[in-house]
């Protein structure tokens, strides 16, 4: 497979001893889905901001398609463009993300800047305009759209210059459930369409769906493991250790018990529950499932 | 799961004791809002409600219609017109072409004249009021004033004109602001060969403020929350200058965040921008209206002036 990224020894340091990223190696394949897990401040946004060329290692070198990636290349006009043409990054911050006046100067953006006329910049801003369902909102500002809307005007923008890597800073980030069903059904559809994609996020109940293959940052802002989605989610003592899950703990009568365990979305805990079932049912009553002895030990 | 009372927080650390009694705080009284955060609050809102405002009401009246490139030029050259022009005749043929657009463009008599008409006019007479007495415009006595003065013809006639002459600059403006989205209004200054950076940079500031107006107010309502009793002027004018400072920092690290986004999407410091207007059969007839208007104002102005 045509390696896409190639991270070797990466470091990035914002200087006066603040370490974001340390010794980071790391290799991207075309076609495939990667999720970077780690912690808030593991180092998660400073990687996919220096795959997206916006920001240089103090250590170490990137290497995009087989050409190392410095600003010196990114200074050459040309090398930019083609660079910008096929990596497409979406950031967690929307506000910083949209400045145009309108969603439709939003997705035109991108193709004007990359080169495009305005015949083919404005047929794309059509198209995105309908596959997003956006025709209605073609003419409005930004800010006066909801944070699913807000989502995808910045996805359409970045699509609307057709690349062919997609990193996304925290995509699910404050979107409603209807919008993180569609957003995931859509991140599927690029992969079977051929995009690599490449996603931070520090929340693992839709990992599955997002990735097959994790990388894990840890809170030294080290790489602390990286592989299959299954391997990687099975190993309770390292997803606790890079502060991914937590301990809970709770109290039946006198037993104080902890255990492991990570929140999916519209997880609960119940202030009670029934003292008197077995004890995995007892935890069913929370609204969350997991299996462990019931003997007053930690699990 | 943790009981209240137990001390266990379930976070490590015991939660404090004085968290953990029934509260202490005395009951709430009247509380006055500092005069500076009610001026910081007003701002912010002032400039929601005038961004919310937008292009005004009825998408379907005339001007609304037009091309802005086209309703641009044309309604800067009536605001030119109503400069130039000294005859009252004039004055009056282009306040009725400013009336008709109101009128076919949907807008509302009552609520325009509240935008235009009530404080730049009526400014305007109170200003322009001495100039029609006798000791500042000598003439015919109209109205005779204590002290041996008069309002005379030629001052009432000066006053008239000048305050006819800005009621229809003004009514031009309005009738711009009012029709036009803003954003498309910074487009079309294109047209007058206004530079796309300079057009550029304008349209992210209107977006942006937007974004400062809203972090401003959560600073106001934030510290209002947290505020027992009245304040001392110093401490408010001390929140006032915290706040311009934060904008301030917020402004700049938006900025680098905003011009990062730029460059991840080919921006290398030449701005382009998609063009969608097209000049259509409405646009032309009604720029052949204005050129009629115009020129009826010229001939007017000649006709009267000249004594043709």
């Amino acid at each position: 497979m045509t390696v896409v990224f190639e991270l070797t020894d990466v470091s990035f340091s914002y200087g006066a001893g603040v370490t974001a990223l340390a010794g980071v190696d790391l290799t991207i394949h075309q076609g495939e889905r990667v999720a970077l897990l780690g912690a808030n401040g593991s180092g998660k946004s400073t990687l996919l901001h220096m795959l997206s060329g916006l920001a240089q290692p103090t250590g170490g070198e990137v290497r995009a398609f087989g050409a190392l990636l410095t600003a010196q290349l990114l200074r050459d006009e040309a090398q930019a463009q083609a660079f910008r043409r096929r990596v497409g990054i979406v950031f967690q911050n929307a506000d910083a993300q949209l400045f145009s006046p309108t969603v439709r100067d939003e997705i035109a953006f991108g193709p004007l800047h990359l080169g495009l006329g305005q015949g083919e910049a404005q047929q794309r801003v059509d198209d995105m305009l309908r596959l997003f369902g956006l025709e209605a909102l073609a003419g409005r500002a930004p800010y006066k759209l909801s944070g699913g809307e807000q989502k995808k005007v910045a996805l359409a923008a970045v699509l609307a210059i057709d690349p062919d890597v997609l990193l996304f800073d925290e995509p699910m980030g404050g979107l409603d459930p209807r919008t993180r069903q569609w957003l995931l059904e859509f991140l599927e559809a690029l992969h079977v369409a051929g995009k690599t994609l490449i996603v931070a996020t520090h929340e693992l109940a839709e990992l599955e769906r997002l990735a097959d293959r994790v990388v894990i940052l840890g809170e030294d802002h080290r790489l602390a493991a990286a592989g299959p989605v299954g391997e990687m989610l099975g190993d309770r003592a390292l997803l606790l250790n890079v502060n991914l899950i937590h301990e809970h703990t709770h109290v039946h009568g006198d037993l104080v018990h902890t255990h492991a365990h990570a929140h999916p979305p519209g997880h609960e805990h119940g202030t009670e529950h029934d003292h008197a079932l077995p004890h995995e049912h007892a935890h069913k009553a929370h609204g969350h499932q997991h299996a462990h002895p019931h003997d007053g030990t930690d699990a | 799961m943790a009981e209240p009372g137990d001390g266990r927080g379930g976070v490590g650390a015991p939660v404090p004791a004085w968290m953990l009694g029934g509260s202490s705080a005395p009951p709430p009284g009247r509380q006055g809002r500092p005069v500076l955060e009610k001026l910081l609050n007003g701002v912010a809102h002032v400039v929601e409600s005038a961004m919310a405002a937008d292009a005004a009401g009825d998408r379907g009246g005339l001007l609304q219609r037009l091309d802005p490139r086209v309703k641009l030029v044309g309604l800067l050259a009536l605001l030119l017109a109503s400069v130039l022009v000294n005859h009252l005749a004039a004055l009056l043929a282009l306040f009725a072409v400013a009336l008709a657009f109101i009128v076919f463009s949907r807008l509302g008599l009552g609520r325009f004249a509240l935008r235009a008409w009530v404080f730049v006019p009526l400014f305007t007479l109170a200003i322009v009021v001495p100039a029609t007495t006798s000791w500042v415009t000598p003439g015919r006595a109209v109205v005779h004033l204590w002290g041996g003065g008069a309002t005379t013809a030629t001052g009432l006639a000066s006053a008239v004109r000048l305050v006819l002459r800005v009621t229809d600059a003004v009514s031009f403006s309005v009738l711009l602001a009012m029709t036009t989205p803003w954003n498309e209004l910074l487009a079309a200054l294109r047209v007058l060969r206004v530079p796309r950076t300079f057009v550029f940079v304008l349209a992210v500031s209107y977006r942006y403020v937007f974004v400062l107006m809203r972090l401003l107010q959560g600073m106001v309502a934030a510290r209002r929350s947290r505020t027992v009793g009245r304040l001392a002027p110093r401490e408010d004018r001390r929140f006032v200058a915290a706040a311009v400072g934060t904008l301030f920092g917020h402004s700049q690290a938006m900025s680098e965040q905003v011009h990062t986004a730029m460059q991840a999407r080919g921006f290398t410091g030449e701005v382009h921008a998609l063009s969608v207007w097209r000049v259509r059969a409405l646009d032309y007839a009604w720029a052949a209206m204005v050129t009629l208007a115009l020129a009826a104002a010229v001939v007017l102005e000649l006709t009267v002036t000249r004594g043709f």
